[in-house]
């Protein structure tokens, strides 16, 4: 690529750029000196014909910030580093984010325009900066090109495009989609807000209960991955939205401090929120012959690998099987592969509906093999399609929740059979879509594949069976939605007969 | 005489007390009678499989499992499989044998006990010696709900297990005799009114162990039976027992045992109830008292990884399927010498298939209605026909708990009763919502059964409506009243509204439930095709390559083949793209079907590559195409167009050169037709092919005779015999000799054995009383003139000779 040969530039338009916002930050922080500020964020300001006119005053926003500096609970060190860091952002099972949504930026219409260099620069390598607000921090999301370009438009509040350097404007070049409108879905997707406050976006909670740590992981792993956290989900902790766990660049001490308070009997949290009983549970030693059974179980009759890479097989939704004895505690994993919900409300695994002598082997087998826990590539996920129809009634919309969760990560958010963990199945998954072929199955096949799997209908053994887990109106409401996304309706004799109440 | 299936072996395997078509070795003068051997083509690329052959001696006996497996032992020792049969005693024995006369018109029968504890009938009939015949075996126990049977065996002279006509029903609490080859009215309760000999199996006739001989053999009323023939001795029989042991799903397990063994594991009276999977030693009360008192038990991980035996959790459908099918379907013999247990990939012996055809009894009498319902008698191997298994995955298993034979749902939870809907509704769950929208029967109550509607117990027709034998209607139809009453049977909802009319009833189904799922392509074809259609309608109603079930795709062709093909008579250009098309598929049954079509019409043109390039598996389809050929030549015979026959033959002779069945076929064929020269040609080259043939020299004999050699004829009768000292045709044909030769005392001689070890067999009884009666031995001429007229009621010839000995005897 051809590009001007940038001179040199001291940190001062950097400062600059953070010490125009004195709403945000008050009382405004000393600039740091000299911010480590990479290359090219130095390159791309220089670049940028707009740092002249880089910012206008917005509404002062402290108002609806708590001031830096209050006083705050003892709490242990470990606790401290959480509230610090914001883990209760998006996590449940802590005392919420207050702190860190004090201290985040707040963005949004009415927060004064950034430079949208800045942020493209920024967001490449947040740590950087404002040192002061130790421990708390901004941390890495291992965001690519165009999720930058995306974030940055959106988060910039720049209408006029006028922070906008050199490398951003070839960064928007090569990624003509990633607008503002991407940018937003993978806001919410990352849940941005959980720290950052957005007027017209909810933080959510979509990761792991943190209350249950104790119950659920092994130690030496939860230190392992505090230092440096590897994907667990390919594609995030809800399929296909891309959330992740950041990271936050711990030190030896922090991670110390964090995993001590993680793992720790919090009796008093408990009491306050209950949490679900997992019996006791040991794995069985199985036999050579045994494990072979369990294998051909998992591989060739049960919809683990569905979702689940076991090897070199399987799919992406879910984290990987591989080592799982070094990251999870027995019991917990029999009583997630008995009932996911009910360890995770919510949850999009389904419980299974297999017997528990069926359910004792695989927790056995799965937690008996050999094998180191990796963790996963991540996989980079398309932004939700702008081409959805909209859901005609209550049912279908109740329908298209569901399916954007449970299904179209591998029937494609749009039913095309395209979904991002389609490539992982030994089958192409049904095109719902696919109006010739769907308005051949009655309404009543479509229900009774989701209720028991694919394998019923004679299709993949690897689309799980969800009748344990959705309710009646559920699944009609998916059989609902499905017929909104076919633009069909199933076989005449299969809808002409049902005269109950005429 | 009726027509011998000379290749088709028509074995078929069966389930109560018996089949009704008997043996089809009748005998007038010339002989032909056949036995199917083993077929090996000079084709190098279709080789036989042989990479785990199994013998009797690699089974060990369910006993020897339960001190392992004591959960599941005691599970099967439960079950209908379990008590199936067995030696009598008064554990197996539900029949009344108490004394109580079995009063015939012409004997009284006494079932009872001897003072020594051993089960007997005791036969008497005027003028005859008294028969006491031993109860060798016990088949069956009543244990079906819409009629159970039990029937009883003894072993004979010449080695064979053979059923008694004393069959008993539970339901009706009487005896009853199956009169298929006799009266033909079914099964039907003894009464005084009937002959003993219009049971079919008096004198006993149907054997244990499949011999394609007997046209009615049973290799499923016990465990690993086979019935093979012992050169020099006879026919060997052996079974492991006559319930149906774990072998016989889980495949042999000597090698299992000596594996466990040599790893350490003992076979204890008590213990874990498996030693696979053993819960951790330490912690709670998971901790078994076993593990600390029983220290010799090695750990589960240092088990070998073959043990022997492989889990049927790797069957896929199709696997699963063929474990059941072994006995639950119909099925014509490709080869003779299976051996239980043998399906699953990894598993020693043979596949099913290579040794099974399931779909060839389509051929001919159709045992099936278009929609694959029971029209004659069959048995759950319907199944196929059902949307369950075509449009779904469903195999037996998927309802019937293997061990203990009780119910489960598609996810193994127990179900409490055949009638459970969860069986169902484990997949059906849009119809568990809100049942009575889609029953319109209270909830609770019969009708609202899913079984009541889609699986209704159906009388098989061939047993007459006498006897029940009704069992539940695997085809998982829809209920559509009219259709189900023009194909005679009746409807699930006539089942229990029998006093509304079809028209009604049908109304009634429009009403609640508007337009009915439609037929599958095939079944609504062979419905709609008349006699006298076009080739061009009837293939595009026939022949639907694209329907998903190779069994419904191989009826319609069946059908389109038996009405619209003519031996070289070409095909029209879209029959024979579906044909081909049909010809390039996995199934066996529908490939050789497909390829022996294009054969007949002389179509064949290019044909997709063998299977899989899998040798074995061609020559399983090979087998079958000389089967169907040979089937459609033995048609053409009856119908007298020898030659037509003959060119089928020779057909069937390109696919597998040299095939020993093929050229008797074609020997017996060319005797019929006169041609001596060439029926001794094709005959001895299946000696050839295979010696253990006894049949063949007998037809061999026959051939030489003909020709005028009759020392040569002999020499055969005797090579016959050398083989099986117990065959009767042998005997019987050198009295032929004798008799031609005006030699009536010799003839007589040889056709005393030849009714000692056939007494089934009219002719021979009538030729005995011709040469008697020519030696002027008229007394003793006589009990065998009225035993031929016995067994051939509608022999003039008979009638007249008895008439003439009574008038002889009178008048001295």
């Amino acid at each position: 690529m051809n590009r001007r040969s940038p001179p040199a530039l001291a940190a001062a338009p950097l400062v600059a750029l953070l010490a125009a916002a004195p709403s945000i930050h008050p009382p405004a922080p000393p600039p740091p000196h000299p911010v480590a500020a990479s290359p090219r964020v130095q390159e791309s300001l220089v670049a940028s014909p707009s740092r002249q006119a880089r910012l206008t005053p917005g509404a002062p926003l402290a108002d609806r910030v708590p001031p830096l500096g209050r006083p705050r609970p003892q709490l242990p060190r470990g606790a401290a580093l959480a509230d610090s860091l914001g883990c209760g952002g998006c996590h449940a099972g802590l005392s919420g984010a207050a702190t860190i949504r004090a201290l985040a930026p707040p963005f949004g219409d009415d927060a004064a325009p950034l430079a949208p260099a800045f942020i493209f620069h920024y967001l490449a390598d947040p740590q950087r900066i404002r040192p002061e607000i130790a421990p708390a921090r901004m941390p890495r999301y291992d965001l690519d090109e165009a999720e930058r370009v995306a974030l940055a438009l959106f988060v910039a509040n720049d209408r006029e495009l006028r922070g906008v350097d050199d490398a951003l404007r070839t960064a928007m070049e090569r990624h003509p989609d990633a607008g503002p409108a991407v940018g937003r879905s993978l806001f919410e997707a990352l849940n941005c807000a959980g720290c950052h406050i957005h007027p017209g976006i909810e933080p959510q909670s979509p990761a792991p209960d943190l209350g249950l740590v104790r119950l659920r992981l092994q130690r030496e792993w939860l230190t392992r991955y505090l230092a440096a956290p590897v994907p667990i989900r390919p594609a995030g902790v809800t399929p296909g939205r891309g959330e992740r766990m950041p990271d936050f660049a711990l030190s030896a001490t922090e991670v110390a401090a964090l995993a001590d308070f993680l793992l720790a009997d919090r009796a008093e949290m408990a009491a306050a929120n209950p949490l679900p009983a997992v019996p006791e549970w040991e794995a069985a030693t199985l036999s050579p012959f045994s494990s072979a059974k369990a294998a051909t179980l998992l591989r060739q009759r049960w919809s683990c690998l569905g979702c689940h890479a076991l090897g070199d097989d399987g799919g992406r939704i879910g984290p990987s099987l591989d080592g799982i004895a070094q990251r999870l505690q027995p019991s917990h994993v029999r009583a997630l592969i008995a009932d996911p919900a009910h360890l995770s409300p919510g949850a999009v695994m389904p419980a299974s509906l297999e017997q528990p002598d069926r359910i004792d082997l695989i927790a056995s087998y799965l937690l008996g093999r050999e094998g180191e826990w990796t963790g996963s590539e991540r996989l980079r996920i398309d932004p939700p399609p702008t081409d959805l129809p909209p859901p005609p009634d209550d049912l279908a919309a109740t329908g298209a929740a569901l399916y954007a969760n449970r299904c179209a990560p591998c029937h494609g958010p749009t039913g095309r059979g395209d979904g991002f963990n389609a490539p992982f199945l030994p089958a192409t998954p049904t095109a719902h879509a696919d109006s010739a072929a769907m308005s051949l199955r009655t309404d009543d096949t479509l229900y009774d594949g989701i209720h028991a799997g694919g394998w019923i209908l004679g299709k993949s053994h690897r689309m799980p069976a969800f009748g344990a887990s959705l309710d009646d109106g559920e699944k009609r409401a998916l059989v609902a939605w499905i017929r909104v996304l076919c633009r069909c309706q199933g076989p005449a004799w299969s809808r002409d007969g049902r005269r109950v109440g005429r | 005489m009726r027509a011998t299936r000379s290749l088709r072996g028509a074995v078929r395997q069966m389930a109560a007390a018996g089949r009704l078509r008997l043996p089809l070795c009748a005998i007038p003068m010339a002989l032909a009678a056949t036995a199917c051997g083993d077929a090996r083509g000079g084709d190098p690329s279709v080789a036989e499989a042989a990479a785990f052959p199994v013998a009797m001696e690699d089974y060990a006996g369910s006993e020897a499992c339960a001190g392992c497996h004591q959960e599941q032992f005691a599970s099967w020792a439960r079950s209908t499989h379990g008590r199936a049969g067995g030696e009598a005693g008064p554990e197996t024995v539900i029949a009344p044998f108490d004394g109580t006369p079995i009063v015939f018109r012409d004997a009284v029968v006494f079932p009872l006990v001897d003072s020594a504890g051993r089960h007997r009938f005791v036969v008497r009939q005027e003028g005859r010696e008294e028969v006491a015949i031993a109860v060798d075996g016990v088949i069956g126990g009543g244990h079906m709900l819409g009629g159970g049977t039990q029937g009883f065996v003894t072993r004979l002279p010449d080695g064979t297990v053979r059923f008694l006509p004393f069959d008993y029903s539970r339901q009706l609490g009487r005896w009853f005799c199956n009169t298929g080859s006799r009266t033909d009215e079914g099964w039907v309760p003894v009464t005084a009114e009937m002959a003993l000999a219009d049971c079919g199996d008096w004198p006993p006739a149907r054997t244990l162990g499949t011999l394609s001989r007997f046209a009615n053999c049973q290799s499923c009323h016990g465990s690993q039976i086979t019935a093979r023939l012992d050169p020099g001795q006879g026919i060997e029989t052996r079974f492991h027992g006559l319930e149906i042991n774990c072998e016989s799903c889980h495949g042999p397990a000597r090698r299992h045992i000596e594996l466990m063994a040599a790893a350490g594991v003992p076979s204890p009276a008590s213990g874990p109830s498996s030693p696979e999977i053993r819960p951790p030693a330490s912690g709670s009360a998971a901790s078994p008292a076993t593990a600390a008192t029983s220290p010799a038990i090695p750990s589960p991980a240092s088990l070998p990884p073959d043990i022997g035996l492989a889990s049927r959790v790797n069957d896929d459908v199709e696997s699963s399927l063929q474990v059941c099918f072994q006995c639950h379907a119909l099925k014509d013999v490709v080869r003779e010498g299976y051996l239980a247990g043998a399906s699953s990939t990894g598993r020693p012996g043979a596949a099913l298939s290579d040794h099974y055809a399931l779909a060839l009894p389509v051929l001919g009498d159709d045992p099936w209605l278009p929609d694959g319902r029971v029209r004659t008698f069959a048995y759950q191997g319907n199944h196929l026909s059902s949307s369950c298994y075509v449009n779904g995955a469903m195999s037996c298993v998927n309802c019937h708990e293997p061990h203990g034979l009780g119910y489960w749902d598609i996810n193994r939870a127990p179900l409490s009763s055949e009638t459970d809907d969860r069986q169902c509704t484990s997949c059906h769950a849009s119809k568990a919502a809100a049942p009575e929208t889609h029953t319109f029967h209270p909830a609770g109550s019969p009708g609202s059964r899913c079984v009541a509607c889609h699986m209704p117990y159906l009388q098989h027709p061939e047993v007459g409506d006498q006897v029940p034998f009704a069992r539940s209607d695997h085809t998982i139809p829809v209920p559509r009243p009219q259709l189900d009453g023009r194909l005679g049977l009746v409807s699930a909802c006539r089942g229990c509204h029998s006093d509304r009319s079809e028209l009604r009833l049908g109304g009634q189904v429009a009403d609640w439930w508007g337009e009915t799922k439609p037929l599958d392509r095939v079944s609504a074809g062979m419905l709609a095709a008349t006699e006298g259609m076009g080739a061009g309608q009837a293939a595009r109603m026939l022949l639907h390559p694209d329907e998903p079930g190779n069994f419904d795709r191989f009826r319609g062709l069946a059908r389109f083949l038996a009405g619209w093909v003519g031996v070289g008579g070409g095909l029209e250009a879209e029959a024979a793209a579906r044909i081909r098309r049909m010809a390039a598929a996995n199934d066996p049954d529908l490939r050789a079907l497909a390829r022996a079509t294009l054969q007949v019409a002389d179509s064949v043109g290019e044909l997709p590559a063998a299977g899989n390039g899998n040798a074995a598996s061609e020559l399983a389809v090979r087998r079958r195409q000389v089967m169907i050929l040979g089937f459609l030549s033995d048609e053409a015979a009856a119908r007298g167009e020898a030659a037509e026959a003959e060119a089928l033959l020779r057909r069937a002779l390109r696919v597998l050169p040299g095939d020993a069945a093929a050229l008797r076929a074609l020997g017996l064929l060319l005797n019929q037709t006169g041609d001596h020269d060439g029926a001794i040609e094709a005959l001895s080259a299946s000696l050839a092919a295979d010696s253990l043939q006894p049949l063949v020299h007998v037809n061999l004999g026959i051939a030489r005779a003909a020709s005028g050699d009759p020392a040569g004829a002999i020499g055969q009768y005797q090579a016959a015999i050398a083989l099986n000292p117990a065959e009767p045709l042998a005997w019987f044909n050198l009295g032929n000799i004798y008799m031609r030769n005006r030699d009536p005392g010799s003839a007589a001689r040889y056709y005393r054995e030849a009714a000692r070890l056939g007494p089934g067999l009219g002719g021979v009884h009538r030729n005995l009383a011709l040469a008697l009666a020519q030696t002027g031995a008229v007394e003793e001429a006589l009990p065998h003139a009225r035993r031929a007229a016995e067994f051939l009621p509608d022999d003039a010839s008979i009638r007249d000779l008895l008439t003439q000995l009574e008038a002889e005897a009178q008048r001295r």
